[in-house]
């Protein structure tokens, strides 16, 4: 069974300038593949020679035909040209086809990549390049290397950022690395030289709502109404008004099951590791939630659901969100 | 000269002049200075925050000539057209009307012209997140491929509406809304640079009707402006922008505390006649109910957005109500906003809804019910023997023990002053009042006398609420001391104190006893004895259950 390559090998390849005739590049992490592309589009061809020696085409918009024509031709002031075939897998099992009898016998100056979100081995023409052992997987990052990830491209750029704060930008974020780069980037031009801290990350970010979601049940599960109206507040504040009030109806129910299941799981004598297991969230989050879950009763759970779809009806039915999602907490935290 | 509405003479035209937005303008200004731009923006946030404003300089920071510090010097010729909207480098694109594939497809086919004079090529579409799907498809390649002096700005008020795709291929940044301070301090600026009188409690009202939107605040100003001229009262904004009064509502509120009905009603009437919107002042009274609810669970004043003034009368008047009070006002308020919506007959409505706020003293709340139930539950699970048979035989004897007590205190009471020297009683008036007067006589039924010595008679309160305050007018009190004269023959003063229930209690069984007839056991406990009262009846066998 061929194996794929790794996205290291072919920068490798790159740097060495041994390109093969072509690859596969697939995988769901777009953003460490654009930049190998970038990487290739960047030194393999010299900048003055780009035009006439670059092709970029669309699966599916441009025929197979003429790309193999392109693939043909010989490289015009450069000793290669390079060709990238995005979306590859818009192509018809009998488009891809096409393309087989141009991989047996592939144009040595050309550089042919084809960029997939899903290659599918079953089809031949996917086969083909994979038993070439010119396929490249973009693997996704795992959930634990994400924070590294962070703090590695952070001293990649230069910035000066600490452990909370890469923890804080994943949690607001999300694990998409395109996303986290351009946060990267933003929080550097906004700060430069000078430290990152939690605060700053807060300030800048877009999209916070699931931190402050965990923020607002901290605070109720705490009974601190004071503090609950203000998260609630700056939430509301802070979103746009149609869809957030439903959004938090939503959020707060889900974390209100989520403490449920905790309360469960330690009531029978689970521990940390177990509720990180049966919950499938990474063990950072588990603190959180145990000491959240401690401060509810099985009553309070049966009460706190009950008034969320009371609320949730109230909305729906067209009564003014912020009246009921105040009395809302407020009630939650008596 | 034309006149030009407040929102566009004060639009900002340098980064630092954009109020509430540091975090963005400083980056985009960092970004400017150290020519690190993107090559696609994406600005989201509510209507009128700032985000076409930020385009616009954005678009003149990177094509100025003589750039200060990154902000636009906006006197060069590049900086003069794109303010204008003449510029044929920076191109608004208005999303909304423009959202078809077709003019996606015209965009695409300019953009690979180089820029006539500035540096770049600025596209700025507004309310991106009308374009349809294939017009998002077309932008995409060019996203991916983005010709080096191409710059697009895309400013939305939904970025959720927009696909993902185009989303992570932008720089985003989030504008915040402007809070209260900021634009009343703004809105002061303008004043006094305009020359208009206005009070800060007035720009406070504009700026909470704003709800974050600077250019909605300024508009609303300019509205208020050209209706009072320069010198705008506070009395001027409430009619124009037809708010309902503060003073109003403050009144509703302390009425409804303090359960007075018939203001409540009055206000209603007052509103009606006012013309105001019923269902407007009623969600300005939840407001009024959260305000003052909010004033007792947090202490800072920021989740409140009133004036200071205001925000202590909020706090005396939520200290009188209570905590537990003002959330089920909450809770009704909250409940019958649905009524109100649909009925015809909204101030009627209103009224109902008023007098049940008034009344929420008088009934406990579910959750008090269910505690006092299980309260109940407890002692009685608590003073149940373990045999149930004797449990009835138990209670007897208990009601039994207290009835001796009250036999004891009320011996030692019996030779109690209740009667003057002439012989005459307090119950012999009673009856001598009846005839004069049937409804004094009705109250004074629940009075009791204390002390009855000399000229002075000392009266208890009854405890009704209606009975203890009917001595409270003085004419009612005059014609009592008249028909006491008449009584008694001699001028007698009347002191009046207030109830104490042990006393009355052992008044009210003696008079209980004089009621029923004489032929009754005097060993009969208080129940039996409550019982024969009500029912007028009489004991004919008695049938003992403890087996003594």
């Amino acid at each position: 069974m061929p194996t794929d390559l790794h996205p290291e090998d072919i920068l490798k390849s790159l740097e060495k300038r041994k390109l093969a005739p072509f690859y596969l590049f697939y995988g769901p992490n777009e953003f460490r593949l654009e930049r190998v592309v970038d990487a290739i589009r960047n030194s393999y061809i010299p900048e003055g020679a780009r035009d006439f020696n670059l092709e970029i085409g669309y699966g599916g918009e441009v025929d197979a035909g003429k790309i193999i024509h392109q693939a043909q031709t010989l490289p015009f002031m450069a000793p290669n040209r390079l060709i990238i075939v995005r979306k590859t897998e818009a192509y018809t099992t009998e488009q891809l086809e096409e393309f087989l009898d141009y991989l047996e016998d592939p144009s040595p100056s050309t550089c042919l990549i084809f960029i997939a979100s899903k290659a599918d081995f079953k089809k031949r023409f996917f086969k083909k390049i994979r038993s070439s052992g010119l396929s490249v997987l973009f693997a996704e990052l795992k959930e634990n290397q994400i924070v590294p990830w962070i703090m590695r491209t952070a001293k990649e750029l230069g910035m000066k950022i600490d452990g909370p704060s890469c923890a804080y930008l994943q949690q607001t974020v999300g694990n998409n690395l395109r996303d986290l780069y351009a946060e990267l980037i933003k929080l550097q031009l906004r700060h430069e030289d000078r430290k990152v801290t939690v605060d700053d990350v807060k300030e800048l970010a877009v999209h916070s709502r699931v931190y402050s979601i965990f923020e607002l049940m901290d605070a109720v599960s705490s009974r601190d109404i004071g503090e609950s109206l203000s998260v609630l507040n700056r939430f509301l504040e802070e979103e746009d008004k149609t869809g957030a009030p439903l959004r938090i109806i939503g959020m707060l129910n889900r974390q209100t099951r989520i403490l449920w299941r905790v309360k469960s799981i330690l009531d029978k004598g689970g521990r940390a590791k177990e509720v990180s297991e049966k919950l499938n969230m990474p063990s950072f989050f588990i603190g959180n939630l145990l000491n959240q879950a401690r401060r509810w009763s099985v009553d309070d759970f049966h009460r706190a659901l009950s008034l969320l779809y009371q609320a949730d009806g109230l909305l729906k039915t067209g009564s003014r969100p912020k009246p009921v999602l105040e009395n809302l907490i407020l009630t939650l935290c008596r | 000269m034309v006149y030009e509405v407040l929102a566009r003479k004060w639009r900002p035209q340098i980064f630092k002049d954009v109020i509430g937005q540091e975090h963005i303008t400083q980056t985009l200004l960092n970004a400017v200075q150290t020519d690190r731009l993107a090559h696609a923006y994406l600005f989201s946030g509510a209507r009128g925050v700032g985000k076409t404003s930020v385009a616009r300089i954005l678009a003149k920071a990177v094509n100025c000539q003589n750039r200060r510090d990154g902000n636009p010097c906006n006197q060069c010729s590049s900086c003069v057209e794109i303010t204008n909207g003449s510029s044929i480098d920076v191109l608004e694109i208005d999303g909304a009307s423009n959202r078809g594939i077709d003019e996606i497809r015209e965009l695409r086919e300019n953009i690979k012209y180089m820029s006539s004079s500035g540096r770049f090529r600025v596209y700025i579409i507004d309310e991106v997140h009308m374009l349809t799907l294939p017009a998002f498809n077309a932008l995409l390649k060019t996203l991916e491929e983005p010709p080096p002096h191409v710059k697009f700005i895309f400013a939305t008020t939904e970025p959720h509406k927009v696909p993902v795709t185009i989303l992570s291929r932008c720089q985003r940044f989030d504008f915040k809304r402007i809070s209260l301070i900021s634009i009343i301090n703004h809105l002061e600026a303008i004043t006094q640079k305009e020359g208009i009188q206005i009070t800060k409690s007035g720009l406070a009202i504009i700026a909470r009707e704003a709800e974050g939107s600077m250019r909605d605040a300024e508009s609303l100003l300019d509205q208020v402006a050209s209706f009072s001229g320069t010198t705008i009262e506070d009395k001027n904004i409430i009619d124009i922008l037809g708010i309902i009064d503060r003073d109003l509502l403050f009144e509703t509120s302390k009425s409804i505390i303090e359960g007075s009905a018939v203001d409540c009603i009055r206000i209603v009437e007052q509103i009606y006649n006012y013309g105001y919107d019923i269902k407007e002042f009623y969600r300005a009274l939840m407001d009024q109910f959260r305000n003052l609810m909010v004033s007792l669970v947090s202490s800072p004043n920021d989740l409140l957005g009133t004036t200071d003034s205001d925000a202590k009368e909020i706090k005396s008047q939520a200290e009188i109500a209570g905590l537990e009070k003002l959330q089920q006002a909450l809770n009704i308020l909250i409940a019958k906003e649905e009524d109100l919506r649909f009925t015809s007959h909204p101030r009627l409505i209103l009224e109902t809804i008023m007098i049940k706020l008034c009344r929420i003293g008088d009934r406990l709340s579910f959750d008090e019910l269910i505690k006092k139930v299980e309260d109940l539950e407890k002692r009685l699970s608590m003073s149940r023997p373990s045999s149930p048979d004797t449990a009835p035989v138990h209670q007897i004897s208990e009601s039994e023990s207290t009835w001796e007590a009250e036999k004891k205190t009320e011996k030692a009471d019996e030779p109690g002053l209740k009667r003057d020297h002439d012989g005459l009683e307090w119950h012999d008036f009673l009856e001598y009042l009846i005839k004069k007067n049937q409804a004094m006589a009705n109250v004074m039924k629940e009075w009791h006398v204390k002390e009855f010595k000399d000229n002075t008679l000392e009266l208890i309160k009854g405890t009704s609420s209606f009975s203890s305050t009917y001595l409270d007018d003085s004419d009612r009190l005059e014609r009592l001391t008249g028909y006491c004269r008449d009584f008694f023959s001699r001028d007698i003063v009347i002191r009046i104190i207030n109830g104490n229930p042990n006393h009355t209690k052992t008044i009210q069984s003696q008079k209980v006893r004089g009621d029923i007839n004489q032929g009754l056991h005097s060993e009969i406990p208080a129940p039996v004895q409550e019982v024969i009262r009500v029912f007028k009846g009489k004991i004919k066998t008695e049938v003992r259950l403890d087996n003594k």
